[in-house]
C-alpha cells in the first residue's frame, strides 16, 4: 500500500536562498504527525511545499503519485488545508464557511449537493459548532473562529490533512477540543500533519519531525528518548523531557 | 469597523424592490418643470424620454454597484471601486480614443453622438470603453504589484486615474470637434440614455450578474486567504482575471452609456454591508439593486434640483459620494478602525 504523503529530496528556494534542504519524510496513514523546530526552521515552507503551495524541487508523493499529476480539484480532494493565516471572511456565517470546504467536490455550475450538506451537518455537530450555524464569523471569538476553520477543513473529507499552527491563540480547553479532534480523525485512518510551537501538544502526536534550519534533523515517535535528546539539541539544553501520567512533558531545566 | 446591523436578506431585498419601484415611479414623473403626477405612459415625453432615461439610470447604477462589489470582495477592500482602480478613467480614454479614430474616419461627431440609437455605435464605445477598463484595472495592478497591499493598490488607482485622464484631456484638446462630445461624458449625464443602451445595459447585467452567481463561492473562498484558496483546488489566477473581467465590462458598459458616474460603486456595497453580512452571491444582487437606486435618485434629483436648468448627474454623486466618503472617513477616525 502507497504511504498517504511523502517527500523525497523536497528543496526550496526564496530568491538565491534555499530555504528547505533535500528533505526525506514520510506521513502515515492514521497517524498523526507534528512539525516542531525553533523559528525559522522551515516547518511552515515545509508545510505549504507538501501541499503544492510553493515552488519545490524534488518530489512530493500523494498517494503514490507525483503531486504533479494531479489537477488542482483532484489534489483539494486528496489533502485538506488548514492555516494560521486564514483570512477569515466576518461576512460569512458559520455554516457557510464550513460549506467552503465542500468546494472540491463541486462543479462550478452547480450547486452545494444533498450530500455536501450532510457532511457539513456532521462537521458542524463534530466540533459543536451547529447552534451558531447562522452567526457571522466576525462575531466569534478567536477560539470559536479557530473551531469552525477546523470544521471548514474537515468537511472536505479528504485522506490527508495539513494544519499550520491550528491552536495558535487557543486557550486550554479550545486545545484539549482541537487534540480530541485531531486524535479521533487519525484514528478513522486520516494522515495528520500540523506545525505546532507548542512542544507539550506537539509530544501528544505519534510521530514528530524535527526540523532545524531548513532540514530534517530526525523523524520518529513521540516515545522514542533518541527523540528527546534530538530536541534538547535543536531547542538547546536548558529542556528537559519527563514522562507524567500517560505522556511526555516539556520542562524547563 | 462601522457596526452592522443585522438584518435578514428578504427585508433588504424588500425594501430596495419597494424603494426601486418608487424612483421609477418618480423617475418618470419627473419633468423639467419638477414632478408632473398625472402619469400618462401613452405620453410620448414619458415613453421616449423620461422611461429609458429611468430605466437606464436604475442600470447604469446596477452595474456600477455589482462592479463595485465585485471590485470590494476581490481586493478584500471596502475602499476598492471602479473609479479608485482606474477602470472608470481607463473606460473614459477608451471612449475618447473610439470618438477621435471614428472622427478621423470621417464619422461626423456630433455632441449628442453617443446618444444616437444605432446599436453599432454602442457597441463601438462599449467595446473601446470595455479595453480601455480592463487595461487601466491591469496597469493598476502591475504598479501595485499585485492586490496584497491597499495602500499601494489605491495609490496605484489614483496615479492611474489621473495619468489616463490627463491623456483623455490631451486628447480632447487637441480634437476640438469632440470637446462638446467628450464634455457631457465627462460630466456624467443619463439625459443620453436610450432604448439601445437600456437594451445593452440589461444584456450585460445579466451577464456579470450570473458571473457573480456563479462565481460567488469561490470568491467567498478566496476570502480565506490564497493559499487557502488554492488548497481547495481553485485557479485563484484565471479566477481574478475572468472577475476583473466582469468588473471592467459591468463599468464599462455603465461608462459607455453615461458617461463618468463617480462613487455609486463604492457606496452602494457599503450601504448594503452597513444593513446585512452575507454570501457574495446576496451582496452583489443587492449592492445591484442598491446602486440602481442610488443613481436613480441622483438622476430624480439632478432634474428637479435647479428645474427647468438640469444639474450633470455625474457631478451630484461626486459632491453626494465624496460627501459620504468623507463621513466614513470621519467615523473610521473617531472609532480608530478600519473601514
Amino acid at each position: 500500500m502507497n504511504t498517504p504523503l511523502e517527500a523525497r529530496g523536497l528543496n526550496v528556494w526564496r530568491g538565491q536562498r534555499k530555504v528547505l534542504h533535500d528533505i526525506h519524510a514520510s506521513f502515515g496513514a492514521g497517524c498523526w504527525t507534528c512539525v516542531v523546530g525553533p523559528n525559522g526552521a522551515g516547518k511552515t515552507t515545509l508545510l505549504k511545499a507538501l501541499a503544492g503551495l510553493l515552488e519545490s524541487t524534488g518530489e512530493v508523493l500523494l498517494a503514490g503519485q507525483p503531486l504533479s499529476s494531479f489537477s488542482p480539484k483532484a489534489r483539494a480532494r486528496q489533502m485538506a488545508w488548514l492555516s494560521q493565516n486564514d483570512v477569515s471572511m466576518d461576512d460569512l456565517s458559520v455554516q457557510d464557511v464550513v460549506m467552503l470546504g465542500r468546494l472540491p467536490h463541486q462543479q462550478w455550475w452547480q450547486g452545494a449537493t444533498a450530500f455536501d450538506h450532510q457532511v457539513v451537518e456532521a462537521c458542524l455537530h463534530a466540533q459543536q459548532i451547529a447552534d451558531w450555524r447562522f452567526r457571522s464569523l466576525g462575531t466569534l471569538s478567536g477560539g470559536e473562529r479557530q473551531r469552525v476553520l477546523l470544521a471548514r477543513a474537515l468537511a472536505v473529507s479528504a485522506p490527508v490533512l495539513l494544519m499550520d499552527e491550528p491552536v495558535a491563540n487557543a486557550d486550554l480547553p479550545h486545545q484539549s477540543d482541537w487534540l480530541r479532534t485531531v486524535r479521533t480523525h487519525a484514528q478513522q485512518g486520516h494522515t495528520v500533519v500540523s506545525v505546532l510551537h507548542d512542544l507539550n501538544l506537539a509530544l501528544c502526536a505519534q510521530q514528530l519531525v524535527v526540523m532545524d534550519q531548513g532540514k530534517v534533523v530526525m523523524q520518529s515517535s513521540a516515545d522514542n528518548p533518541m527523540l528527546h535528546d534530538c530536541l534538547k539539541q535543536v531547542f538547546g539544553p536548558q529542556l528537559s523531557v519527563h514522562r507524567v501520567q500517560d505522556r511526555w512533558v516539556v520542562l524547563p531545566a | 469597523m462601522m457596526a452592522a446591523r443585522t438584518h435578514k436578506p428578504w427585508q433588504v431585498t424588500s425594501l430596495g424592490l419597494l424603494l426601486t419601484i418608487c424612483v421609477c415611479v418618480l423617475g418618470l414623473t419627473a419633468g423639467s418643470h419638477g414632478f408632473e403626477w398625472g402619469l400618462d405612459l401613452s405620453d410620448p415625453v414619458v415613453r421616449d424620454i423620461r422611461l429609458p432615461r429611468t430605466v437606464g439610470a436604475w442600470l447604469a447604477g446596477a452595474l456600477l454597484g455589482l462592479s463595485g462589489a465585485m471590485a470590494q470582495a476581490l481586493f478584500r477592500n471596502p475602499l476598492a471601486d471602479p473609479y479608485l482602480l482606474g477602470s472608470a478613467s481607463g473606460a473614459t480614454l477608451g471612449v475618447s480614443v473610439a470618438l477621435a479614430l471614428g472622427a478621423w474616419g470621417g464619422a461626423y461627431i456630433a455632441p449628442e453622438i453617443h446618444s444616437s440609437g444605432l446599436w453599432v455605435w454602442r457597441l463601438g464605445l462599449t467595446g473601446a470603453a470595455f479595453v480601455g477598463a480592463w487595461l487601466a484595472v491591469l496597469l493598476t495592478l502591475m504598479l501595485a504589484n499585485g492586490v496584497q497591499h491597499t495602500l499601494r493598490l489605491l495609490l496605484a488607482g489614483v496615479v492611474v486615474g489621473v495619468v489616463l485622464g490627463a491623456f483623455t484631456s490631451l486628447l480632447t484638446a487637441s480634437q476640438p470637434y469632440l470637446l462638446p462630445a467628450m464634455q457631457s461624458f465627462l460630466l456624467g449625464n443619463t439625459a443620453m440614455v436610450n432604448g439601445s443602451a437600456c437594451g445593452l445595459m440589461a444584456i450585460v447585467l445579466v451577464l456579470c450578474g450570473l458571473a457573480a452567481w456563479r462565481l460567488g463561492p469561490l470568491l467567498d473562498a478566496l476570502g480565506l486567504g490564497e493559499d487557502t484558496a488554492k488548497s481547495l483546488g481553485l485557479q485563484v489566477v484565471p479566477l481574478r482575471m475572468l472577475l476583473l473581467a466582469a468588473m471592467a465590462l459591468a463599468t464599462a458598459t455603465a461608462v459607455a452609456q453615461t458617461g463618468l458616474i463617480a462613487f455609486i460603486g463604492l457606496v452602494a456595497p457599503q450601504l448594503v454591508r452597513s444593513q446585512l453580512r452575507s454570501r457574495f452571491v446576496a451582496m452583489s444582487a443587492l449592492s445591484a439593486m442598491a446602486g440602481g437606486v442610488l443613481l436613480c435618485m441622483a438622476d430624480i434629483l439632478a432634474r428637479v434640483l435647479s428645474a427647468p436648468q438640469e444639474l450633470p448627474v455625474g457631478v451630484l454623486t461626486a459632491v453626494l459620494g465624496g460627501g459620504y466618503l468623507m463621513w466614513r472617513l470621519r467615523v473610521m477616525h473617531i472609532a480608530g478602525g478600519d473601514a
